[in-house]
């Protein structure tokens, strides 16, 4: 079965017609949807600019991390399972669309810059979370982030418009 | 000028109809609108989650609010900043939207809510916030739960 096939019979399941054709479901859920998406950019954002040294300077970063993690995993578990249903009722139409192909890219970006970040800085993190300003690698981790984010938005945002 | 002849005059404007002129400004400036909205609600509800003691209760609510201040006042501006000119190029079909005027409502109330009172709370003292702060966090979210809500629902009614 290709991916465009597995796409067809996502969108045909009788749950995703439904919701396709809701008038109020499917606003709801994306509306939930920008809701994980707020929950989960802004900790991001706040331990991004630790990572930068551009706020909470004077806190360690472990306990920025420790104390927004919480928060973003909540957001992002929302963002994951409300995106998971949207993307099956418009399955077709995100396969054939460019801008949901550069977020899923995005979105793998995301996620390999967070497993480097963890598996290499994050384990040594009790060496440098004081240094002002913090060491280059964990500048790099949070600028990517906020990037990779910015274009995942952007991308999502636009996927919706049918522009081409 | 009844308010009708306004939302006609606003559809003319030169911004307006540079908007609407071609098909990929709107995208860009909606765009920029909603990146604003996502830093706004959720810094405001990083303050709200504090005050209610359900997430960063190792933060003080001031010290949080201070570190907040800034990308809030700066993503308000900019979602009115990218609002106005997305008013301005379809202000006759948002006229004729019921959520809408809403919209605009809560968003005002919102505002005034989160500079004359929220604000006061989250510059306690008190760790938590004062007594009243969970009250004060509680109708925050329900308030810029409105504007979110009437504004999603703009674009589908």
């Amino acid at each position: 079965m290709s991916l465009l096939e597995i796409c067809q019979w996502m969108e045909n399941l009788d749950w995703a017609v439904a919701l396709r054709e809701s008038q109020i479901v499917f606003p709801v859920i994306e509306g939930a949807h920008l809701l994980g998406l707020a929950l989960m950019m802004v900790p991001v954002l706040m331990f991004d600019m630790r990572l930068l040294g551009l706020m909470w300077a004077d806190e360690p970063a472990s306990k920025i991390r420790n104390q927004f993690l919480p928060v973003t995993i909540v957001g992002g578990c929302l963002m994951v399972v409300t995106g998971s249903i949207l993307f099956a009722s418009e399955a077709v139409k995100c396969y054939g669309s460019n801008y949901f192909r550069v977020k899923v890219l995005m979105l793998f970006l995301a996620t390999v810059n967070v497993i480097v970040f963890h598996s290499t800085i994050d384990r040594r993190i009790a060496e440098w979370e004081n240094d002002s300003p913090p060491p280059p690698r964990a500048k790099l981790a949070g600028i990517v982030s906020i990037l990779v984010w910015t274009g995942v938005i952007f991308a999502g945002r636009y996927t919706a418009y049918n522009l081409f | 000028m009844d308010l009708h002849a306004f939302f006609e005059w606003c559809d003319t404007t030169a911004l307006g109809l540079a908007i609407r002129g071609n098909s990929w400004s709107f995208p860009l400036v909606e765009t920029i609108h909603i990146l604003a909205i996502t830093v706004l609600l959720g810094s405001i509800l990083m303050t709200d989650l504090r005050m209610l003691g359900l997430a960063l209760r190792g933060i003080p609510v001031a010290r949080l609010q201070r570190q907040l201040a800034k990308s809030i006042d700066i993503s308000l501006l900019l979602v009115v900043l990218t609002g106005i000119p997305l008013f301005l190029s379809e202000a006759v079909k948002l006229d004729d939207n019921i959520a809408f005027r809403p919209k605009i409502i809560l968003l005002v109330l919102a505002i005034l809510f989160h500079y004359g009172v929220h604000n006061r709370a989250t510059s306690s003292d008190a760790p938590a916030g004062p007594a009243w702060g969970k009250l004060a966090a509680v109708v925050s979210i329900v308030l810029w739960f409105g504007v979110g809500a009437a504004g999603r629902a703009i674009g589908f009614v």
